[in-house]
């Protein structure tokens, strides 16, 4: 394994365990407090922040692949 | 004398204790009642709230005072069985506050990450089907091509999580109206953690500043509250449906004005 590839692999694991962790603070703020506003807005409740902590972490997947894929073809 | 007998033999400290056990059993059954909250009265909830039913039983302490505006939120007999922040609408929410209304920034503050997340995504797309190894290297070595793409994905992966942290502060950054003040929650998910609070007997004036095409068309603009002491001002920045909420605080502190009238109206003396 060469020193890119180790850096490659690096970054991968940054992105991931940043990733990891914001989504673990957001649950966390979700959880403490008591804005159950999912029953009463449309728009802006936290019932859309899940989704967008869902699609964040497919998000990285599919990137942590398509890197994986970009830097084997290069 | 069966009953002289008796009244010797007790002692003076037996006293007819009346039966408590079943009393006890019940109470320990009894379930704790978890406390509820009001919910949001958001413009396009309060018909959602008016079809709601159910009514919430609080059983007030007698000490406790009843003031006009004011929803007593804990149930001071059977208080929740851990303390945390579950039964409060944001950190530092004192006991009798009650939240009238709150907001986010209006959504158009997004836009910009949007269309440059969109055009990003455009941007990797063209490079993968247009642009090849074989296209750059007279330009560079392979070795060089790969560590300059090194450097593009590193700045690429910095480029998806900030998007993804922004819309969370997004959501994370909050104004709310309460009963007693106007707070600026400042939060972001690592960095900032601001709160600004106003106290309503503070606030002198209250000024809406909508200007421009998208600000009306879009309907957010920015409210202007000028505070008594020393002029100072604050503003809301982005605010969706700044007449709304500019409405929210004048009645607010209209409430609040009446019920210091009520509260300092001096009783005629007696004959």
């Amino acid at each position: 394994m060469t020193s890119l590839w180790a850096l490659f692999v690096l970054l991968q694991a940054a992105g991931v365990g940043f990733g990891l962790l914001s989504t673990w603070r957001v649950r966390n703020y979700i959880k403490r407090y008591k804005f159950d506003e999912s029953k009463y807005t449309l728009l802006f409740g936290f019932i859309h922040l899940h989704w967008i902590l869902a699609i964040y972490v497919m998000t990285m997947l599919v990137w942590v692949a398509a890197n994986y894929y970009i830097f084997t073809l290069l | 004398m069966p009953e002289e007998s008796e009244k010797i033999l007790r002692s003076p400290f037996d006293i007819d204790v009346p039966d408590i056990s079943q009393a006890a059993a019940s109470l320990q059954t009894k379930p704790r009642a978890e406390p509820e909250m009001e919910p949001w009265t958001e413009p396009w909830a309060e018909s959602r709230i008016a079809s709601r039913p159910e009514q919430l039983e609080v059983i007030k302490h007698p000490d406790q005072q009843e003031l006009p505006g004011v929803i007593q939120q804990h149930d001071v007999y059977n208080p929740p069985a851990y303390i945390d922040n579950t039964n409060k609408h944001f950190k530092g929410q004192h006991r009798n506050e009650f939240v009238h209304a709150f907001c986010r920034k209006h959504w158009i503050v997004l836009i910009p990450h949007f269309i440059g997340f969109a055009a990003f995504m455009v941007g990797i797309a063209i490079f993968l089907v247009f642009v090849s190894s074989k296209d750059l290297s007279p330009l560079m070595g392979p070795m060089a091509y790969k560590a300059a793409a090194l450097a593009a994905l590193i700045a690429l992966t910095y480029y998806i999580h900030n998007f993804f942290n922004r819309i969370f502060n997004y959501y994370l950054r909050i104004y709310i109206i309460t009963n007693f003040r106007v707070i600026d929650l400042d939060k972001s998910l690592y960095f900032t953690h601001n709160k600004d609070s106003i106290d309503i007997r503070e606030i002198q004036d209250i000024v809406i500043q909508q200007n421009g095409f998208f600000q009306t068309v879009f309907n957010y603009g920015s409210i202007i509250i000028t505070l008594s002491s020393a002029h100072a001002t604050k503003m809301l920045t982005c605010i969706p449906n700044p007449e709304y909420h500019f409405r929210k605080i004048n009645k607010t502190k209209r409430e609040y004005i009446t019920s210091r009238r009520e509260h300092r109206q001096v009783k005629p003396l007696p004959n």
